[in-house]
């Protein structure tokens, strides 16, 4: 396996889109790197880039030591995977597996012994005589993974792999895919448009958007501290509530007087709004203080937790509780701030400001 | 006013049973959801209260009097689906009004309702625009507009948010509560998606295979399910189900662990399984009375404001849903707490459950009354 380095990478298409602006990414050797955005930020187009399946207009690549830009995609030693259920119905798992040294014609004896390898590192021995219908989602995941392994790719790349699988096999899936890539070590480089698979797979997210990055990190580090207002509201579910706020005397203050405390080094100036999570807010039964008073919308008990959704001097605020608390829609609340520092954006240029 | 009943509808369709004795009484004015996979029957029974079917077997009532052959207008209720069906060259005004341009209301009045309910779906800067133009969060609330306009005795909503992104999903949920409270009649809302249906309900309806498997509110589904298959569908990280038998007044498990029996399970002697929430398990263990399962990390899932640690005991991979700073790594061998308060058990092969969490506590359906 080998890291993947990208420099300047400039991707404009024949009609004048671009689609990448300039991305530089390094991506560690054993990493699993997620591209992750929105339709048309140019995270697929990047990966085409990685593949060869594009040819960008400026800017290198690197798979380990070498530089990849003039090689084919069949040159530059990586399998990419599209989805992972495209297994033949009619072979067996071992005959699966063995496809792609077969298309390779290597001789019969070695193309067994790196079979029967992979098989052992993924565990799949006893599977080896079943047929893809005779197999468990899980396993025909890691027979697919399987039949990418043999090749023995420095790297693999995949595009939106659990997309197109109903919602409950696709939680199976992700967890099928974390713990292999952790045992195989493997590099991976991910696009997804889903954030929610995108922090649980992750070792590392690049969040790009509209041809740029907009933040690099793992998965807590775009969670609790988003580089920018985009970041803020892509990542997480309720997205992050974005409050207006005002500095006064030393102190920060969001609507209806929810106190917030000042993060370090904020500048003094208009047009701040803060970022505040779900849950580094808590709502009680009115009761004077540092709380700032708001009126229940609605209240979704989502079973190991409820969210309510109050009315604060004019915005809408999402807050995360246990599922013992209880109040009722039109109920007014005290809401507070129980987290460790709000995050602070420029709400112009969406910039963090602190 | 509408209070709508379902007594023992049966509907078949060539030679497949889509709804089998399906019976559901909705509350006046409750928001009730019609949860299940697709091809439970959720759709077909919402078109059998629409008047769109004729059941086989079985009544629909309308606040107490048979609705027996009324046609879908004769029944005053008001459909809303997943597409939008918009016409594309009317406005967003014209739109909203072409149920009362129907019914002959003088344009007047028209008019008035249309504002009103655009302001209450706050689209009324959007008025003039044309469809095309708008958003497809922008667009549904305009279908929900043109139904809103006018006032059925229920709204019948067949998936309305599946066709929109899921942040706009989750933005829509509590706006759809809001109308419901404004509005104050009966909805009825068929959902394949139990988050949605969790979050807007006052009363769910899971189905499964044209059959009704619990009617109760979200908490009573979700802290109290009646068999294996609602307690595995109602949740957001699926219940844990570990295969177990009972002996000498112990569940012992197929993986080898053992946690000390329920009362509900001494004396039965079939296989079990023991469900068990990712929330009601803890990695580590200290402090929690010392049921523990031993096991292997075997895979590490940060989302931010927690993190899924999946265990693999004995054949069996576990979830359990820990607090984001909690750091294990895949391969660590880890002690799992059982909350034995919070644990359901169910008979393998019938799936019933035979030990769910204490009684449910009552609570008032609506939620609307307190004003």
């Amino acid at each position: 396996m080998a890291g993947i380095s990208i420099t300047k990478l400039h991707k404009q298409f024949p009609d004048g889109t671009i689609a990448v602006h300039e991305i530089d990414l390094e991506i560690a050797d054993g990493e699993l790197f997620v591209l992750l955005g929105p339709s048309g930020c140019g995270k697929t187009t990047t990966l085409r880039c990685i593949a060869g399946l594009e040819t960008q207009t400026s800017g290198d690549i690197r798979i380990g030591d070498r530089l990849v830009n003039d090689l084919r995609p069949g040159e530059r030693d990586i399998a990419m995977v599209f989805q992972f259920y495209a297994l033949y119905p009619h072979l067996t798992a071992r005959e699966n597996i063995g496809y792609p040294l077969r298309a390779a014609k290597v001789p019969k004896a070695e193309a067994d012994a790196r079979i029967d390898e992979v098989a052992r590192t993924m565990r799949l021995e006893g599977l080896l005589k079943r047929k893809p219908n005779r197999l468990s989602g899980g396993e025909q995941q890691r027979i697919a993974l399987a039949r990418a392994m043999v090749r023995e790719p420095q790297a693999f790349l995949l595009d939106e792999p659990l997309t197109n699988l109903d919602a409950e096999l696709r939680l199976d899936m992700r967890t099928e895919l974390k713990h292999l890539q952790d045992r195989l070590g493997a590099t991976m480089v991910m696009v997804t448009h889903d954030q929610v698979e995108a922090m649980s797979l992750g070792d590392r997210i690049a969040l790009i958007n509209d041809g740029r990055l907009e933040q690099v990190g793992t998965p807590l580090e775009v969670y609790d501290r988003p580089a920018s207002l985009f970041a803020a509201t892509f990542i997480g579910t309720p997205a992050m509530n974005i409050l207006p706020v005002e500095v006064d005397r030393g102190s920060l203050v969001g609507p209806s007087g929810l106190q917030l405390p000042i993060p370090t080094g904020l500048p003094r100036t208009d047009g701040l709004v803060a970022g505040v999570r779900a849950e580094w807010l808590s709502i009680a039964a009115p009761r004077g203080g540092r709380g700032g008073s708001a009126r229940v919308i609605a209240r979704e008990a989502l079973g190991d937790e409820t969210i309510y959704a109050v009315e604060m001097g004019g915005t809408q605020v999402h807050v995360r509780t246990p599922p013992t608390v209880r109040f009722d829609a039109e109920d007014t609340v005290d809401v507070t701030f129980v987290g460790t520092s709000p995050r602070v954006y420029h709400e112009d240029s969406g910039k963090v400001a602190a | 006013m509408s209070r709508v009943e379902l007594a023992g509808i049966a509907k078949a369709f060539d030679d497949v049973q889509a709804l089998d004795e399906v019976s559901i009484d909705v509350e006046d004015g409750s928001f009730f959801v019609l949860l299940g996979p697709s091809g439970a029957g959720k759709t077909t029974t919402l078109r059998v209260i629409a008047g769109l079917e004729t059941p086989d077997a079985g009544e629909v009532r309308f606040d107490g009097h048979l609705a027996g052959d009324a046609t879908p207008a004769a029944r005053d209720v008001a459909m809303v689906f997943q597409s939008y069906a918009l016409y594309p060259k009317q406005t967003v005004a014209q739109n909203i009004a072409s149920p009362l341009r129907a019914r002959n209301v003088p344009a007047e009045e028209a008019d008035k309702r249309v504002e009103e309910v655009a302001r209450l779906l706050r689209i009324d800067h959007l008025l003039q625009r044309h469809p095309g133009q708008l958003s497809g969060g922008e667009q549904q609330r305009v279908a929900l507009g043109r139904a809103l306009v006018r006032e059925p005795r229920a709204f019948l909503m067949d998936e309305p948010l599946t066709n929109l992104d899921v942040k706009l999903r989750v933005e829509m949920r509590a706006e759809l509560t809001r109308l419901h409270r404004h509005v104050g009649r009966t909805f009825i809302y068929v959902s394949n998606d139990q988050a949605e249906a969790m979050a807007m309900a006052d009363r769910i309806a899971v189905l499964h295979d044209g059959r009704i498997q619990q009617v109760g509110t979200p908490e009573e589904v979700y802290d109290h399910p009646v068999n294996r298959f609602v307690a595995t569908f109602v949740g957001s990280s699926r219940m844990n189900l570990l295969p177990c038998t009972v002996v000498d007044g112990e569940l012992v498990g197929t993986d080898g662990w053992r946690l000390p029996a329920p009362s509900g399970a001494v004396g039965h002697d079939g296989p079990l399984e023991l469900g068990v929430r990712p929330e009601d398990l803890a990695v580590g263990g200290a402090g929690q009375g010392g049921h523990l399962l031993h096991g292997t990390v075997y895979a590490v899932e940060p989302l931010g404001d927690r993190v899924l640690v999946d265990v693999e005991v004995g054949d069996t991979v576990i979830r359990v849903k820990a607090p984001p700073t909690v750091a294990h790594e895949v391969g660590d061998q880890v002690d799992v707490a059982v909350d034995m308060a919070r644990v359901h058990l169910f008979d393998r092969d019938s799936g019933l459950a035979l030990v769910h969490r204490a009684e449910p506590v009552p609570e008032p359906v609506h939620e609307d009354v307190r004003r």
